[in-house]
């Protein structure tokens, strides 16, 4: 007898409880049914299925009746679209487990993006950095030194040698990416190296450039932003000018809210796109309507290559407390609850605009889409290769600066030797390798989660951090649903650089 | 909007990337269901530039400047 798929996610309609929206987590299917149909399928489901560790599932809805089988064609097309298998929960687990590794190793054969760190130093000294340490530590004051022009040549003369390992053809021209990370990247003082990597970047073909930047001092970067150099600018804004200087400072405690605003306004004049990311607690929470009003004011939200969104802060050093952070569950119920009484914060997208905006496509344009299905969380597990000012290569940024746990490193001659036990724990990590995942029904949607908060909560690089994302998914498709039905324009989202 | 109606009680929103084999699935043969999948995924009619967002993540390359 068929049963009812494990992988089946049921979303309720909180405007319609006649219907239900059915999404398989792995064919990818998306339809909507009525209530005895869905309470067919759950009158056919297995056992329950495995909780998360943490984080809570919410609950869904009991059967009503005994559900009576529907007509065969339904039958059918249920079993066609993945609700109803004939594998058995252990099968099926088996086959989620080898198609997921399957498209992971699949992902590992994309091209390879890069970014690089010009310097771990910063002029600035948010309370909250997780790269503090290196600033206040003497003893790390070795790592405080720019990138010079021979490792730059090093570096490039390594990536032909990094393209193989992905399948590339040496000295192949394509499209490739290429990002500046720090410390910051963009001080005043590196602009003659960051202006080298970006000639060296070029001379190898058409390339995306982009910059993770406290925004400070992008007015020496005038010439070298725009679409022919770096055509994306990630800045970081903590509030309203009050609120951002009393959180990011300069050393000397001075705010730097009017010198980011200055590198907002160099940018876009320039022709790059600015992409903000403002860091949400709950001490600047409600400060986000005022935010909004400046964006406004200052002439930015209108900007076409202008955006903003908000990120939860993490408790990524002792100084941050806990108690303060929001979850990412969290924030994007507060931003939704405000927008009716501060409808002008819309411009500010929500931490799970994304998972609208991709249900949202399906739902406007359906068919037959492939959903952003995803073996892994992020580019650290498959692509992502980070240059430190020494030649040290990582696969994230979050754990940069500790030689212990770089996944190799570029040697004087250009040749790349590569840590097989560092890769493997970074580039092996997918929702195949802890067996929470294995088991999620969300799995292909969430990716695992991120790999360094799932080690700062559970101890293990290998387990799942699902930061709410069950309720997350569901609501954001319900949404999505309501207002696709209600004829409302879908919201614009730009990529983010990195949601951690 | 490129949907189909099953029934009066089921609207086909989006089809599934692929269908498990029956025979194979009955003889519980995973290995070539997965073959069989990823072929239909990256190989078969559903090739499409949307199939990339098949291993789409966070740190994928940002879209060029508006106009």
């Amino acid at each position: 007898m068929l049963r009812t798929s494990s992988f089946t996610i049921f979303v309720n309609l909180s405007e319609n409880e006649h219907e239900a929206l059915l999404v398989h987590g792995y064919t990818g299917a998306y339809d909507k049914v009525s209530r005895p149909i869905a309470d067919f399928l759950r009158s056919r489901g297995g056992k329950t299925a495995a909780k998360p560790l943490y984080g809570s599932w919410s609950e869904e809805p009991g059967t009503r009746e005994p559900a009576e089988a529907p007509p065969d064609t339904v039958i059918d097309h249920l079993y066609a679209q993945g609700y109803l298998t004939e594998l058995s929960q252990e099968q099926e687990e088996a086959f989620f487990e080898r198609l997921a590794t399957r498209l992971h190793q699949r992902a590992r054969q994309q091209p390879p993006s890069y970014i690089f760190m010009p310097t771990y130093d910063c002029n600035l000294r948010c309370s909250y950095c997780y790269q503090d340490h290196m600033r206040s530590d003497c003893s790390l004051h070795h790592l405080l030194r720019a990138m010079k022009r021979p490792m730059v040549d090093r570096i490039f003369a390594a990536l032909p040698k990094i393209e193989a390992l992905h399948g590339g053809e040496q000295g192949a021209r394509r499209r490739r990416s290429f990002g500046f990370f720090g410390g910051e990247p963009l001080l005043a003082a590196n602009r003659p190296i960051v202006e080298y990597i970006l000639a060296r970047a070029l001379e190898m073909g058409e390339a995306d450039v982009w910059a993770v930047s406290n925004g400070t001092e992008l007015g020496a970067y005038r010439g070298l932003l725009g679409q022919a150099g770096i055509s994306m600018v990630q800045i970081t804004l903590d509030g309203t000018p009050r609120q951002h200087d009393q959180r990011r400072i300069y050393a000397d405690g001075s705010g730097s809210f009017e010198k980011i605003a200055a590198g907002i306004d160099v940018t876009l004049e320039q022709g790059a796109a600015v992409s903000l990311r403002i860091n949400v607690d709950r001490n600047n929470l409600e400060d986000l309507p005022a935010v909004a009003r400046e964006l406004e004011a200052r002439g930015w939200a209108s900007h076409p290559c202008f955006s903003a969104y908000t990120s939860p802060v993490r408790a990524g050093n002792e100084k941050t407390d806990p108690r303060g952070t929001l979850s990412t569950w969290d924030l994007d119920r507060e931003l939704t609850r405000m927008r009716t009484e501060h409808p002008e914060i819309e411009i500010l997208s929500r931490p799970d605009e994304g998972l609208r905006v991709r249900a949202r496509r399906i739902f406007d344009v359906g068919g037959e889409i492939l959903p952003s299905l995803r073996p892994s969380f992020c580019g650290a597990h498959d692509r992502m290769y980070i240059f430190d000012p020494f030649g040290d290569i990582y696969a994230c940024w979050e754990r940069t600066g500790d030689p212990e746990v770089r996944i190799g490193q570029v040697l004087p001659g250009g040749e790349v030797e590569l840590r097989e036990e560092q890769l493997a724990i970074w580039r092996e990590r997918t929702v195949a390798s802890n067996p929470v995942c294995r088991r999620c029904r969300y799995a292909l949607h969430c990716g695992g989660g991120c790999a360094v908060l799932a080690l700062g909560r559970n101890g293990s690089f290998n387990s799942n951090y699902c930061d709410g994302f069950a309720a997350r998914f569901k609501a954001s498709l319900a949404e999505s649903y309501r207002e696709h039905v209600a004829g409302n324009a879908p919201a614009m989202l730009r990529d983010k650089v990195c949601d951690l | 909007m490129r949907t189909s109606r099953v029934s009066g009680e089921i609207v086909r929103l989006n089809g599934a990337a692929f269908r498990l084999n029956a025979a194979e699935a009955r003889a519980g043969r995973l290995d070539s269901l997965v073959d069989e999948a990823l072929a239909r995924v990256f190989g078969g009619e559903l090739q499409s530039p949307s199939c990339v967002q098949y291993n789409c993540n966070v740190y994928a390359p940002p879209p060029p400047p508006a106009g």
